[in-house]
């Protein structure tokens, strides 16, 4: 994983701060019976909080037999980079991002989409959380994330 | 009692408070449930149509099946509630609702296959049905009371003061269980169009179409049934051996343990336990003879018994407000079954107030002032303020008790919300139900061809949970080939092609689809909603735990039926049956002033593309495969004339969307056409 250089107290701010509500994220949690649930996030923190359930497994039978108890939940990786680099600002973790990335899926079927997530969504995560940790301490007490 | 049938449905007349009788031979051929209803509705109110779903002419059915208080999986329990619904816009269609427990179960044992309510009461009362006898009784008392206390009060009136599980005297019997109530709570009072819905029990509602305002405009509050009697299954063996059939093709021993039984992908047990967060109590429930259980209690109880959207309609607030999953969730869900709202437009709409105070356009000072208290919203207070709010005709609450669409007119948003997307009621003004008519597409099609939104899984588990599973498993349940393949041989009568499983955007306006959404149409009119097989459970089309994946659809259908009823109907017959239903219920549409013109969906869908991810089946370049087929929107000139195909495919007029002549005739409705054409509304 990338190492991450610290941020100035303006970005951390920034990225510790709320973003408007022309600046969401679209993420979505996907339910077997009441459908494809979109989420509109708000701050880099909640994007985190997002992506830790993004990566959960289960046994076929786990959404078979009691599918309906657990959700899929997904981003679009490359939006989410777009997202930190253009809507944050954050340029260093959008492109350490980029290198995590690499290509994106070059087809539309669900099993490249869901290859390339499941290998990517971890990393990308644990990265984020780099930052956000960073920015925690540039910032001190000062700032707070707001939901 | 023969065939399946008491013989018998009870008509009450509110007006006047009397009672008589419905023989059931005339309407047999319908089953039950909302083929029997709409038939009822046709010979008693269609002459008198356009009228509004408060009018007391409105005439409501509540009926079970053959089925009821069976033991046929998944079925016994099942109530269909049809009559004119204040939910759509701008037309309130005449529509259906669905709801579990035993309701039509004790109905059956009281001896009689339905209720049809007609008239309005002059002041509150509730129905006390005890066997034949029933009675009229002062609701005067339970007015204001919210759903679960009123059948507490009844269920210590109903049954002259036994306590709970005493045996009591009930005229020629005894009994020693609850009556079987159906209720409307606060919402239902104050006729809240969206979301006045009916609760049985403590987790049972008829969310859709509104018919709990329709009890309050009728100034009923309840309808409490208790039956003593039992029922006859003509054919018994063949009903055991029809169990025993479906039970070694889906049962594994563990999960009727652990979680009930399943058949794998068309199945599923328990629903929205949120078990990464906490653990689940023991404790299932399932409606009436149903095998599955699929009912849980949580270890703070609350939401036990709930089940399905009014379980899981908060979730998005919640993990807006705390990034996961708690138990406000099921605090929430309690809160909608007291008050009796309808938690799919409320799950829809309440993301719409929180976008439009996230503008800044909704809250205190606001252009739509309010005090809501948004910095609540995730946490289950907020539902309650806002439902209390609508209650008392505080503020925007008077405003909602019309519904969210007609509150954004008021607001004078709707036409930019519904352009934007903000607004997402797709269909009739109801909710978007996430299972997007850009993307899966058979699902909207059947939603805007008919009155409301579908609600209707036993496609949608196949082409969109079972690709999705890939993400959290790596691999496909049924590979995309297999899928088509067996969908092919299975959806009788068009079987053979497996393209009408094609939603790839080249053929989303083809004459394969329209095919699809005819079966579909037809089918849950009769196999589904007529003789009340539940959605979670059939049809059976896919089932990974039988063999070679092939599920009980269509040999299961017309075993169990048959095996109740003693008749030999194919599963064929069945879909014909669906077929003639299904223009009844167009027939009442064009007399409630349906016609093409007005069959679109809400403006966004045709220039917003969908955003996100959304696998659906799909055939590109000679291979199947789950694709994403999102970023599209519905083209608005080729939907029109997709239109045209599906109608022709029906025999209804392609220039109106009216029945013909030719295709009720055919059909044995011959008085439908006669009563169209002297109302000038028969298609040429």
């Amino acid at each position: 994983m990338t190492d991450l250089s610290e941020p100035t107290k303006e970005l951390a701010a920034r990225l510790l701060s709320r973003v408007s509500y022309d600046q969401r994220l679209l993420v979505q949690k996907f339910f077997q019976l009441t459908g494809a649930l979109k989420i509109d996030i708000y701050s880099l923190e909640k994007a985190i909080e997002f992506l830790e359930t993004c990566d959960r497994r289960y046994s076929p039978d786990d959404l078979l037999v009691r599918g309906s108890k657990v959700s899929i939940d997904y981003v679009d990786l490359n939006c989410l980079k777009n997202w930190i680099g253009f809507t944050l600002g954050d340029t260093e973790l959008a492109e350490a991002m980029n290198t995590e990335l690499g290509e994106g899926p070059k087809s539309r079927s669900i099993a490249v989409i869901g290859k390339y997530f499941i290998t990517h969504v971890g990393p990308v995560r644990d990265l984020l959380k780099q930052r956000l940790k960073q920015c925690k301490e540039v910032v001190g007490g000062e700032a707070r994330t707001q939901p | 009692m023969t065939s399946g049938f008491t013989g018998k449905i009870l008509r009450v007349n509110l007006t006047n408070q009397t009672t008589s009788i419905i023989n059931t031979k005339k309407y047999e051929e319908y089953a039950g449930g909302l083929g029997i209803g709409t038939a009822i509705f046709w010979d008693l109110a269609a002459d008198k149509l356009p009228m509004d779903a408060f009018d007391p002419g409105n005439i409501v059915s509540i009926m079970g099946s053959p089925f009821s208080g069976t033991m046929v999986p998944s079925s016994g329990g099942r109530t269909e509630v049809t009559g004119i619904g204040p939910q759509s816009y701008p037309i309130g269609w005449h529509t259906r609702s669905n709801f579990g427990g035993r309701f039509s179960g004790e109905l059956k044992y009281a001896g009689w296959d339905g209720v049809v309510i007609e008239g309005k009461a002059s002041s509150p009362i509730w129905i006390n049905i005890i066997n034949d006898r029933v009675t009229f009784e002062d609701a005067g008392s339970l007015w204001g009371l919210d759903a679960w206390t009123t059948q507490e009060e009844i269920w210590r009136e109903a049954i002259d003061k036994a306590r709970f599980g005493e045996r009591s005297a009930t005229g020629d019997a005894y009994a020693a269980q609850r009556p079987a109530v159906l209720c409307i709570g606060l919402l239902g009072e104050v006729m809240a169009k969206d979301l006045g819905c009916l609760i049985h029990d403590k987790g049972n509602s008829a969310g859709q179409g509104g018919f709990g305002a329709v009890f309050g405009s009728k100034n009923l509050k309840a309808i409490s049934v208790l039956g003593t009697r039992s029922i006859e299954i003509p054919v018994s063996d063949a009903l055991l051996e029809a169990r025993r059939w479906a039970h070694s093709m889906i049962r594994r021993p563990e999960d009727l343990i652990i979680h009930g039984t399943t058949t794998g992908i068309a199945h599923k047990s328990g629903y929205n336990d949120h078990e990464v967060q906490y653990t689940i109590r023991n404790g299932h429930q399932g409606c009436q003879g149903c095998h599955y259980g699929c009912r849980k209690s949580t270890q703070i109880g609350k939401a036990n018994k709930s089940q399905c959207v009014e379980k899981s309609f908060y979730y998005g607030p919640n993990v807006i407000k705390y990034g996961g999953f708690n138990n406000q969730i099921d605090k929430a869900s309690d809160v909608v079954q007291r008050y009796g709202a309808n938690a799919y437009p409320l799950n829809v709409g309440l993301m719409y107030l929180f976008k439009l105070y996230n503008m800044g356009i909704m809250g205190k000072g606001k252009a739509i002032d309010t005090d809501l208290p948004f910095e609540l919203f995730g946490d289950a207070k907020f539902v309650e303020i806002l439902l209390e709010k609508i209650v008392k005709g505080e503020g925007i609450g008077l405003d909602l008790r019309d519904g969210f669409v007609r509150a954004a007119e008021k607001w004078g948003r709707k036409e930019e919300d519904m352009q934007s997307g903000l607004l997402n009621f797709s269909y009739w003004g109801c909710p978007e139900h996430m299972y997007d008519p850009r993307t899966e597409i058979y699902w909207g099609y059947g939603s805007i061809i008919g009155e409301r939104d579908i609600n209707e899984h036993d496609l949608n588990d196949l082409l969109y949970w079972n690709p999705l599973t890939f993400f959290a498993t790596g691999d496909f349940p049924v590979s995309a080939e297999e899928t088509a393949t067996i969908c092919a041989e299975k959806l009788i009568p068009y079987v053979g092609d497996p393209f009408m499983l094609d939603f790839s955007e080249e053929n989303m306006y083809s004459e394969h689809i329209a095919k699809l959404v005819a079966w579909h149409r037809h089918y849950t009119s009769f196999w589904k909603q007529s003789t009340l097989f539940c959605d979670w459970a059939w049809a059976n089309i896919i089932n990974v735990y039988s063999p070679n994946n092939r599920g009980m659809t269509p040999e299961g259908e017309p075993k169990f039926y048959n095996a109740v009823t003693n008749k030999n109907l194919s599963f064929a017959d069945g879909m014909e049956i669906g077929r003639k239903i299904w223009n009844m219920r167009n027939a009442i549409w064009t007399l409630q002033g349906r016609h093409r013109d007005i069959v679109y969906y809400a403006d966004y869908l045709y220039s917003v593309p969908y955003e996100g991810l959304y696998p659906q089946l799909t055939y590109i370049n000679g291979k199947w495969d789950f694709t994403d087929v999102s970023g599209k929107c519905i083209d608005r000139t080729k939907f029109d004339e997709w239109k045209t195909k599906f109608y022709e495919i029906e025999g209804w007029d392609t220039s109106t969307g009216w029945p013909t002549r030719a295709t009720l005739e055919g059909l044995g409705l011959k008085n439908v056409a006669d009563l169209l054409e002297s109302k000038g509304k028969l298609g040429g």
